[in-house]
C-alpha cells in the first residue's frame, strides 16, 4: 500500500510505458529489420549494423539513449549526407 | 525573454514541436527521458514548465536514488504525485516552474534551490527542503549523498492576474526568468480541479473524519534538530497508519491487529466501524485503500477542489496561457496530462478542455498532431 498524495485508485498492471523498437529497416538495402543495435553503454557509444548488406554507423549515446535513437542517428547522417 | 543556454544547448532538433498526451501524468516522463535519448534535450539542464493543479513533488517514500538514477528503469515505479523529483536527482530536470491555478496552494510562491540525494543510512531518496509540502510526507533529510541541486519556481497563473494591468504579464516572465532549453507540460486539471475523495463515504462524512487521524502539526522552529525529530515522528505516524490499513485491506477489521493499541489505533478503529457499517449498507466491500490514499491528502488541510465554469475555462485559456506563451519562446516538446479516469480533471469537462487547450497549442506553435497515447494504453492485467 503506497501513500499517494493525489491518486484514488491502484493503477490497473498495464503497459503504459511504450515499447521501444529494437530492429529497424535498412537505409541502404532497404530490408526490413535487419538492422540491429550494439549499445557500449560504458563508453556512452553505438554501432547499428544491417546483417544483409553489413552497412554499418557508430554514433555517440547518453545514459537515456535507446537503438531507436541510434538508428536515428544514422538516417539523419545520411539524410545530411544526401 | 527566455534565452538558449549554450552550455545545455540540445545536438539536434525536432522538426516540429511534438505533443504527447497521456492519461496518467507520470506517464509525460517517459517522452521527455526519450527526447533526451534521442539528443533534442541535453543530457542535463532542462527545464520543466508545469500547469497544473498539484505540484507532483513528491517522492515514493521506498524509491532509492539509485532508482531514481537508473534511466528509464525508473519509469514504472513512478505515479501521478512522485514523477518529477526523479528526474531532477538524476539531473535531467534542473529546474522546475509550477504554474498553479489561483485555488491551489500547496507551496507557497518563490524560488528556491532544493537539493535532492540519497538518506546516507537508507538509500532512499530524499530532499532537504523544510517545507510542509515535504515535512508532512516526512521526506526531508538533514544529509544527503550523491545529492543534486535543482531550482524550484512557484507561481500563480490566472486571466484574473493579467487583468488588472498588462505588465503583469512581463513582471511573471521575468520573474520566471524562464532559460531554454524547456518541456511544456500541462495538466488538465490546471483549468479545473477535482477531488475524488471528497464524495468518499460522503454520509459518514469520511473525508472530514480521517482530518484528525492524519494530522501533522507543523514544528514551532525550523533548527535541524527539530526537523529530524519532526520527520522521525511522521515516520512512525505513517507507518503505523500504513500497518493499520492493510490490516483492515486484508481482515475488514482490526480484531486481530497484533500491533500497539495506541490512541491512533483507536481513532483508526471507531473509523473502521463507520466504514464497515457504510459499505454492508451500500452492499459493497469497504474500499480501505481508497480511505487511505484519502487520508494521505489530508494532513495539510486536503486538495484543492474548483470546478470552474466554462466561461472560467475559456478565460484560463484564453487570457492566461495565450498571453503567457505568446510571450515566451517555444518548447521543444509538450506532453499534456488528462488525469480524468481518477477524478482530478472532471470527466464531463475534460474532451472540451483538451480541445481547446490542443487547438490553442496549434495557433501558436507549429506543432505535429498531437499523438494521443492514452488510446493505446493497455490497461488489462
Amino acid at each position: 500500500m503506497g501513500r499517494r498524495k493525489s491518486k484514488r485508485k491502484p493503477p490497473p498492471k498495464r503497459k503504459a510505458i511504450e515499447p521501444l523498437d529494437q530492429q529497424f529497416n535498412c537505409p541502404f538495402c532497404n530490408h526490413e529489420k535487419s538492422c540491429e543495435v550494439k549499445m557500449d553503454r560504458a563508453r556512452n557509444t553505438a554501432r547499428i549494423q544491417c546483417r544483409v548488406c553489413l552497412e554499418d554507423f557508430q554514433t555517440t549515446t547518453n545514459v537515456l539513449s535507446e537503438p531507436i535513437d541510434v538508428y536515428n542517428d544514422w538516417v539523419d547522417a545520411c539524410e545530411s549526407a544526401n | 525573454m527566455a534565452e538558449i543556454c549554450d552550455e545545455f544547448k540540445p545536438q539536434k532538433r525536432f522538426k516540429k514541436i511534438p505533443i504527447y498526451v497521456v492519461e496518467e501524468h507520470n506517464d509525460a516522463l517517459q517522452f521527455i527521458y526519450s527526447a533526451i535519448g534521442g539528443k533534442k534535450l541535453p543530457l542535463e539542464g532542462t527545464t520543466l514548465l508545469h500547469l497544473d493543479a498539484h505540484p507532483d513533488m513528491l517522492i515514493d517514500r521506498k524509491l532509492k536514488g539509485e532508482e531514481a538514477r537508473s534511466g528509464r528503469h525508473v519509469l514504472p515505479l513512478l505515479q501521478i504525485e512522485n514523477w518529477i523529483v526523479p528526474a531532477a536527482a538524476a539531473g535531467h530536470i534542473s529546474r522546475v516552474v509550477w504554474l498553479r491555478p489561483p485555488w491551489a496552494s500547496q507551496f507557497r510562491d518563490d524560488t528556491r534551490a532544493i537539493h535532492v540525494g540519497d538518506h546516507p543510512t537508507t538509500g532512499e531518496l530524499r530532499v532537504d527542503c523544510k517545507e510542509p509540502y515535504y515535512l508532512s510526507d516526512a521526506l526531508y533529510s538533514s544529509q544527503l549523498v550523491n545529492k543534486r541541486k535543482f531550482m524550484f519556481t512557484s507561481a500563480e497563473l490566472s486571466d484574473a492576474l493579467f487583468a488588472g494591468d498588462e505588465n503583469n504579464i512581463q513582471k511573471l516572465i521575468t520573474n520566471l526568468n524562464l532559460l531554454q532549453p524547456y518541456v511544456l507540460d500541462i495538466d488538465l486539471d490546471f483549468f479545473s480541479t477535482g477531488n475524488p475523495f471528497l464524495g468518499l463515504y460522503e454520509s459518514i462524512n469520511v473525508y472530514d473524519r480521517l482530518q484528525p487521524i492524519f494530522e501533522f502539526k507543523l514544528p514551532d522552529d525550523n533548527e535541524t534538530e527539530t526537523m529530524n525529530k519532526v520527520v522521525a515522528s511522521r515516520e512512525r505516524q505513517l507507518e503505523e497508519l500504513e500497518h493499520l490499513f492493510q490490516h483492515l485491506e486484508q481482515y475488514d477489521n482490526l480484531n486481530e491487529y497484533e500491533g500497539e493499541k495506541s490512541q491512533l489505533y483507536h481513532m483508526v478503529a471507531d473509523l473502521a466501524a463507520a466504514v464497515l457499517a457504510e459499505a454492508e449498507r451500500l452492499n459493497e466491500k469497504p474500499d480501505w485503500w481508497a480511505v487511505f490514499a484519502g487520508g494521505c491528502t489530508r494532513d495539510q488541510g486536503g486538495l484543492p477542489y474548483h470546478i470552474s465554469t466554462e466561461q472560467e475555462i475559456q478565460n484560463l485559456v484564453k487570457k492566461a496561457l495565450v498571453p503567457l506563451l505568446k510571450n515566451i519562446p517555444p518548447p521543444v516538446l509538450i506532453t499534456v496530462a488528462r488525469s480524468t479516469d481518477d477524478g482530478y480533471c472532471p470527466p464531463h469537462q475534460v474532451e472540451y478542455i483538451q480541445s481547446l487547450v490542443l487547438e490553442t497549442l496549434k495557433e501558436i506553435y507549429d506543432t505535429d498532431d498531437p499523438a494521443l497515447f492514452y488510446l493505446n494504453v493497455n490497461t488489462s492485467e
